[in-house]
């Protein structure tokens, strides 16, 4: 159910709603101000900086991009580099106006806190990023049973998710819930449980045929005694959170040989001998290669499968030695690079690409308002459930997104958002197209592709988009009647390119 | 008088969020029951006794009616060993049968593969209900999942269509946009197919409400409506095998009575329906309903509701069932339950062993992953 | 802590009500309170998303009475419910941030009427949080994102306001809850700028209450506010968990953290239902469910008991103020 739609005072409620978001979010026009605009982006800078938003982060209106593409491309890939220089969601806040998203009791509820923070937020790539770990490090809510617990992983994510990777390992096999999800807390001196282990070398960092069971046998033992603390039990008073625990105690203080090192090897040794792998550089790639760049094979099969495209996978390699693994100089590389600029259009879009990128256009959205847990909600029945993916193997990307009913429900999600002329995105792209001095339906179809990306279509596509607007001929604005056909036809064509094949890719 | 096809069908109806077994099937005269639930009981006067030991709610009526005409299997201590105490878990353990892993491919996805290899007819499993339970995922087997029959297919979410011509003219439009185009790419020609393919699917479904009519009127909740939905597909010759639907939430932590109560109210109702609206077409005798939840609740109340606990019930229904009790009733003695919950007798992968192999025809093993103890109610 | 002793005064807690639950006996993510006639108090969930807003009746005594309001934006439910109080013929009043409304019921909770819409002039609201009735029967009513604060009669006529947007003194920042003394004077909590400002009826500042230089009694987003006949006033420091109390010249005097040792009568026949939880329980450092979390709203009661609400735990926590109390040599 949406909301809004039959909630009385709604036009009271969105403009509540504008002003809680403007209270919340820094006005970006004072911020484009501030940065002064140089130049008119040409149409060819304009589809790139399309193609680097919907990559770094999750798409966004047609007027921010414009301010984006006029500094310059290069500028606005170090801007999403440092999200911390741009204002961060301002928690206390969120908390304020939604209290029960902190320390959540349902799983929809972490999720639309998430969901949240993709739609609203000022620094895209902290939030993809954080995606983008959350698929490789797939920790998931069925086995967790604590989403807010899981949340704060993805926080994590958030706060290293672009620094050092090494790092973030130890970070992350201090994570409570991947602690309980991968069953470290199980893993003893003298009784070692080797999930974490082996899911370590096999997902999260070298992949397969790049250690043996000894070496997992090995870092299992390094890992004893990482655990979690005695937790305090959720109802009847919310939730606790869970807190890491080192009990030297249940350590094993043995000498132990990892991959050639020997020693008496803790957690953060085996996380720099693993680091140090060229195994790790090259898989690292390929996860950054198939999130950003293009789609690729799932993991499963990466160990007979070479990559679509090696020398991609070389620069990255490269960028990963010459950082000593440094996520943010890898991705430096990796956005400058002509392959991504090549990329247009090479991924399926995941369901929160799909929806989050449509709701910042439609503006639907934006601020506070109540119903974030329908848009998490919509993102599992597309088949992607936030904090709870299928399997420590993350989702099956790509065109593993869609079947006939994931598609259907795309479709319709799309093309809903994008066909409701209520939608203040929406009523921008209307006023764009009346303001153009002709009038003709080719001028309807380009400005629509334009607003909605700027978007290229295929030939088929194109066609069809243009044989619906020339139906009803040009576009007229004089009476009352003629302005509500006129804005319906702009809304229709709308949902028509949100329910086409070409929106479907990233 | 309509007449399906004589494939057998079955009928899934999962109970969502940990139906409480001891209100259902109601130990009314074991004290362990009384000295357990101070609060949070059936009083004597609102049960429906099946035999001096155990008695229905009163709410249930309908489920008695279906019991005493002999076409209603009750599966006692149904669950499995080391039952998690998590919904999330407990319902991946029943969905894709895998207790000791994460587990990705659905039961009942299995059972479609194997009554439709090729995958032909994407209406074989319909889900009614949003996205899709595990049960039905896994790659390669198409599956259908309809919200709502009588609004299912694409554009159905654009607001203002005033005319099913300008729904025709976009549907159209559609098809178009999605039909094969040389020199696309691979991707580009799966979504060119898939999406004809979601065209096609709501195509051959939307007949279903036209082809249909009947005099019984179902009840207005969403487990009565889904029902109907089932009948209507199910009446419509669509070549369906398997439907599955939930209903819920179970999980009644709080105040307990009047929601517990309210559910198997809608439950009994929808469920007595559906059976009476096939057998007014003639087109009862090959369906068969499995009713499952993911666990039962803590034995002792915690006031105004129950926790979650172990052991659960499940109903087999339909004319080919032979009615009556399987397994047996866990014991109520503090001193035979584990962390407070009923101790399961049965396991689950059994009782869909049976439904499988008696009744689909399909041999069990490969998709419960083994041999488990079949019973005599198919 | 469990009693507090500081310049003269006494805090001694007493016990906690509540838990969580999203509807019948427990509250949801709680924002506020009010004691009503015959010892009934009114705790108002604010649920999440389309779930758990409700006014639940509970008295003291831990007992339930009941509820009334659910989510909606029909006349008589509550999308964003943020306050409530009662006039003096026991009538309930309820703000809802998202309509804009003031929700009127009777004490059993049969719904009156309601009014208020948004906008900015006179009369008009946005985002209307604390709301108060003074010894005349008229409400105040904290206008959040206007920031300020009106008054108005009891059916929505409006009679007065005062304040602006700002950091200064006076000024106000997204404020909050409110309370009014026994003078008839205004207590706000001025959330965005970390301080409660005192006023006069008419407006004019009277007093400050924020955190010294060196940040002594500090406050961080301050949520809740409540005065005792002694000019005593106690704030819920929202955003650091706790409770701050200054005398009536806005001198800091202590700070209460939660001492909810023992779970309320309701949490205890959960817990002794769930043995692994028993367990659990003892296993666990269990401090951080004593302690305040997210307190959002305090009252105090003729007899100088203090009742805070923490939207965080679904709960109440009840101190005692002791008047006769002696602190014993310290050789106990």
């Amino acid at each position: 159910m949406t909301l809004a739609c039959t909630n009385p005072t709604m036009s009271h409620a969105s403009q509540f709603r504008a002003q809680l978001c403007h209270s919340l979010i820094m006005s970006v026009a004072r911020v484009k101000r501030d940065h002064g605009e140089t130049s008119v982006p040409t149409r060819q800078e304009m589809v790139l900086m399309a193609h680097l938003m919907r990559r770094a982060g999750f798409g966004e209106p047609h007027a921010d991009l414009i301010v984006h593409a006029s500094k310059g491309y290069e500028s606005v890939v170090e801007e999403l580099l440092h999200p911390k220089d741009q204002p961060p969601i301002d928690e206390e806040l969120m908390y304020r106006i939604l209290p029960g998203y902190e320390g959540a009791l349902g799983p929809p509820i972490s999720q639309a806190d998430w969901m949240f923070r993709m739609v609203n937020t000022q620094r895209p790539l902290e939030e993809k990023i954080a995606l983008f770990w959350h698929q490789m490090f797939a920790t998931s809510n069925s086995k967790v049973d604590n989403p807010p617990e899981i949340g704060r992983q993805i926080a994590m994510f958030r706060e290293y998710g672009l620094g050092s990777y090494r790092d973030l390992l130890i970070e992350l096999a201090k994570s409570p819930a991947m602690i309980f999800w991968l069953d470290n807390h199980g893993n003893h001196d003298g009784a070692i449980n080797e999930n974490w282990g082996r899911e370590l070398l096999e997902l999260f960092s070298l992949g397969v045929g790049n250690y043996t069971e000894d070496d997992i046998k090995e870092a299992s033992r390094a890992f004893t005694g990482w655990t979690i603390a005695p937790k305090i039990p959720r109802n009847p008073l919310g939730r606790f959170y869970w807190n890491f625990e080192y009990k030297p105690e249940d350590h094993d203080n043995e000498e132990k040989t990892f991959l050639g090192n020997t020693g008496n090897l803790n957690g953060e040794d085996i996380m720099q001998i693993i680091v140090n792998q060229p195994a790790s550089a090259r898989f690292l790639a390929r996860h950054l290669y198939r999130f950003f760049v293009a789609d690729e094979p799932d993991v499963s099969s990466w160990n007979s499968t070479p990559p679509n495209d090696p020398e991609a996978i070389e620069v990255l390699v490269d960028a990963y030695n010459e950082s000593q693994g440094d996520i943010r100089s890898i991705l430096r590389v990796l956005f400058n690079s002509d392959f991504f600029k090549n990329s247009l259009y090479a991924k399926v879009k995941s369901p929160a690409e799909l929806i989050v990128g449509t709701v910042r256009i439609a503006g639907n959205y934006e601020g506070f308002r109540p119903g974030f847990n329908n848009l998490a909600l919509e993102c599992a029945w597309q088949g992607q459930e936030l904090l709870n993916p299928p399997s420590v193997e993350g989702w099956h990307t790509g065109a593993a997104w869609i079947d006939a009913g994931a598609l259907m429900r795309r479709v319709n999600f799309a093309a809903g958002v994008m066909g409701d002329t209520s939608h203040p995105g929406v009523k921008t792209i209307i006023n764009t197209v009346r303001m153009q001095e002709t009038q003709s339906p080719q001028m309807l179809v380009s400005q629509c592709l334009d607003s909605m990306g700027p978007l290229q279509v295929s030939d088929i596509t194109l066609k069809e988009l243009l044989t619906h607007a020339l139906k009803d001929g040009e576009l007229m604005w004089d009476t009352p009647e003629q302005i509500e056909f006129s804005e319906e036809r702009v809304a229709r064509l709308l949902a028509l390119i949100a329910a086409s094949r070409d929106y479907q890719f990233a | 008088m309509a007449s399906t096809n004589k494939e057998p069908v079955l009928v899934v109806l999962q109970l969502t969020g940990a139906n409480d077994y001891l209100n259902t099937i109601v130990p009314y005269t074991n004290g362990h029951y009384w000295d357990a639930r101070p609060k949070v009981n059936i009083p004597e006067h609102q049960v429906v006794p099946i035999d001096n030991e155990l008695a229905f709610r009163s709410d249930m009526d309908q489920f008695k009616d279906i019991y005493d005409k002999g076409k209603m299997a009750i599966i006692h201590g149904v669950g499995f060993e080391n039952s998690p105490r998590s919904h999330f878990r407990a319902m991946d353990i029943w969905h894709t049968c895998e207790t000791n892993k994460i587990g990705t491919d659905g039961w009942i996805a299995k059972v479609i593969r194997d009554l439709d290899p090729t995958g032909e007819n994407v209406l074989k499993g319909v889900n009614f209900g949003q996205g899709l339970p595990r049960a039905m995922t896994m790659r390669g087997v198409p599956v259908t999942s309809v919200n709502h029959l009588a609004s299912y297919g694409v554009f159905s979410s654009v607001s203002g269509i005033n005319s099913q011509d300008e729904r025709t003219q976009l549907l159209d439009s559609f098809a178009r946009m999605y039909s094969p185009a040389i020199g696309t790419g691979p991707t580009m020609e799966y979504l060119g197919q898939t999406g004809l393919d979601a065209l096609r699917g709501a195509d051959i479904i939307k007949v279903a409400p036209q082809k249909y009519s009947s005099t019984v009127e179902y009840p207005t909740t969403s487990i009565a409506t889904n029902f109907k939905d089932v009948a209507q597909v199910h009446l419509a010759d669509l070549g369906t095998q398997v439907f599955y639907t939930s209903y819920g939430p179970f999980d009644t932590h709080f105040n307990q009575g009047g929601s517990h109560a309210k559910l198997w109210i809608d439950i009994s109702e929808a469920v007595d329906c559906f059976f009476a609206d096939l057998r007014e077409h003639n087109a009862s005798d090959n369906v068969v309903m499995l009713v499952f939840s993911e666990f039962g609740r803590r034995v002792k109340d915690n006031g105004t509701g129950t926790d979650h606990g172990a052991a659960g019930v499940a109903f087999v229904i339909g004319d080919q069932v032979n009615g009556g009790m399987y397994s047996s009733y866990p014991s109520l003695k503090p001193e035979h339950l584990t962390q407070g919950d009923l101790e399961p007798n049965y396991d689950f992968r059994g009782l869909y062993s049976t439904v499988i192999d008696k009744w689909m025809g399909l041999d069990a093993v490969p998709i419960v992953g083994g041999q488990f103890e079949q019973m005599a109610f198919i | 802590m469990l009693t507090t002793v500081a310049a003269g005064r006494v805090f001694d807690y007493s016990h906690c009500i509540g838990m969580y639950s999203q509807s019948g006996q427990g509250f949801w993510t709680p924002q506020d309170f009010v004691l009503g006639k015959d010892g009934r108090v009114y705790v108002l969930s604010r649920g999440v998303e389309q779930l758990g807003q409700r006014v639940s009746k509970i008295n003291l005594d831990s007992e339930f009475q009941g509820q009334f309001g659910s989510f909606g934006g029909e006349e008589g439910r509550f999308i964003w419910p943020r306050s409530i109080d009662v006039d003096q013929d026991g009538r309930v009043y309820v703000s809802d941030e998202y309509t804009n409304r003031i929700s009127v019921f009777d004490a059993e909770g049969a719904f009156r009427y309601h009014w208020g819409r948004y906008g900015d002039d006179d009369g008009l609201l946005s985002g209307p949080s604390g709301i108060a009735f003074d010894s005349n029967n008229n409400l105040w009513v904290v206008d959040s994102l206007n920031h300020r604060v009106q008054c108005f009669r009891q059916q929505g006529p409006f009679i007065s306001k005062f304040g602006t947007q700002g950091s200064g003194d006076g000024e106000l920042e997204m404020p909050w809850g409110l309370c009014i003394d026994n003078n008839q004077d205004i207590y706000v909590a001025d959330w965005g700028n970390n301080r409660v400002q005192k006023f006069s009826p008419d407006g004019k500042l009277l007093v400050i209450f924020e955190g010294t230089s060196d940040g002594v009694g500090s406050l961080k987003g301050p949520s809740g506010v409540a005065v005792d006949s002694e000019g005593d006033v106690y704030v819920t420091d929202w955003g650091n968990h706790r409770v701050q109390i200054y005398d009536a010249s806005g001198r800091f005097i202590t700070t209460l953290v939660g001492d909810a040792q023992e779970p309320s009568p309701w949490t205890q026949t959960y817990i002794d239902a769930n043995p692994e939880i028993i367990k659990a329980r003892r296993r666990a450092n269990m401090e951080p469910e004593w302690r305040f979390r997210r307190p959002v709203a305090v009252n105090v009661d003729a007899n100088f008991r203090i009742i805070v609400l923490e939207s965080a735990r679904h709960r109440l926590q009840i101190y005692n103020k002791l008047k006769d109390y002696e602190e014993h040599s310290l050789n106990l």
